[in-house]
């Protein structure tokens, strides 16, 4: 239904980064994720007026809400260790009214610097060291692949 | 005054390094944290000791075997009269866990005492980002109340992350938003977060009051 400009409803725009950077996550298991943390903390009535929908792409999503929910959508997405079976953190990095405006605070993703497998006891993983002193690790393994998080000071990945 | 994350649980407890978790930390916002048995050599790191035993005196044999002025002492809480105690005790500068101990366990009896030795109470965020539901509920309910006592009698409050990974590190808007959750204001939050700056530097059996 279509609505006079004036009786639309007003709309934020929040723009979040994903935390590890490089990870892909398909929007729409983004999208439950968020709608799960809004029912959760807030309750069916609060996420009903937070109304989140979520355009993601690599490293970030800007999540669109109803203007005045902004902080409680920002608050829930503060609760979110999870999206579809993979451990992450939302990044808030800022709010806006416009999609225009958001758009020019996405920044680029860090840069890759050098890549090596190192060991760590009796367990090998393979080293990605990104700008910023950051090196993750992840480990090479059929069964669990688990990830670690170092700076490149460390003396396990020198 | 320096903001600080009241507690961190680096590797080989997590899955972060000291030196990623103090980086991570300072891209969001913070300009220290305190690191549970971690070293002090890394910078914007404050070495942290947690003491988790179920009695007092076992408290205190623990608290000889930690050299005076090394760190931030940490106490897990329990009961009120183990917390009295612990309270009471010299290098003991934060009480942790309280969303775990049972109802009642920290009252305006502790809170006064708390306020009087200068011993800091910690608000736990990890409950309120791991957590759902009932047990979500509970931590803030409880927090809520330590709110009431801080309120009126003054006791120093510090706010941890306790993240094992950068995962689950906030930055200080998260926590302001979080700590909103239980009706913590933003003054509150930011008072809270630089708190332990002067809980670390005591306070002394004398005070000179200027006129």
């Amino acid at each position: 239904m279509s609505q006079l400009p004036s009786m639309r409803e007003r709309r934020r725009y929040v723009l979040v980064r994903f935390e590890p950077e490089r990870i892909s996550l398909d929007p729409r298991e983004v999208y439950a994720a968020v709608a799960d943390a809004c029912t959760s903390l807030w309750g069916d009535t609060q996420a009903s007026e937070i109304s989140p929908s979520v355009m993601a792409w690599e490293g970030h999503a800007i999540i669109r809400c109803r203007r005045g929910t902004e902080d409680r959508l920002a608050t829930a997405l503060a609760t979110i260790t999870r999206v579809g079976g993979e451990r992450v953190a939302l990044r808030t990095i800022t709010t806006s009214g416009t999609l225009h405006a958001i758009r020019s605070r996405v920044f680029p993703r860090s840069e890759l610097l050098w890549e090596r497998k190192v060991g760590i006891g009796d367990r090998v993983f393979l080293a990605r060291a990104y700008s910023g002193q950051k090196v993750d690790l992840i480990e090479e393994g059929i069964k669990s692949q688990e990830l670690l998080f170092f700076a490149d000071e460390d003396g396990e990945v020198r | 005054m320096p903001l600080i994350d009241g507690c961190i649980h680096p590797y080989p407890a997590g899955d972060s390094s000291i030196r990623r978790m103090a980086l991570t930390a300072r891209e969001l916002g913070f300009d220290q944290v305190v690191a549970a048995g971690g070293s002090g050599d890394v910078p914007g790191v404050l070495r942290g000791s947690i003491v988790t035993v179920p009695s007092v005196k076992g408290v205190v044999s623990m608290l000889q075997g930690i050299p005076r002025g090394e760190g931030v002492v940490m106490v897990s809480s329990g009961d009120l009269a183990f917390n009295r105690g612990v309270i009471g005790l010299r290098g003991v500068r934060v009480l942790r866990g309280i969303h775990r101990s049972p109802r009642g366990a920290f009252n305006h009896v502790a809170a006064k005492e708390a306020e009087a030795k200068g011993v800091a109470v910690e608000l736990d965020l990890s409950p309120l980002v791991e957590e759902r539901g009932v047990r979500r509920q509970k931590a803030v309910s409880r927090y809520r109340e330590l709110l009431d006592l801080h309120r009126r009698y003054h006791f120093p409050l510090t706010i941890a992350s306790n993240a094992r990974s950068i995962l689950a590190q906030r930055s200080v808007r998260d926590m302001v938003l979080l700590a909103g959750i239980f009706g913590m204001e933003e003054a509150e939050v930011m008072a809270a977060l630089s708190s332990l700056d002067s809980v670390l530097v005591g306070r002394s059996p004398v005070q000179v009051v200027r006129e």
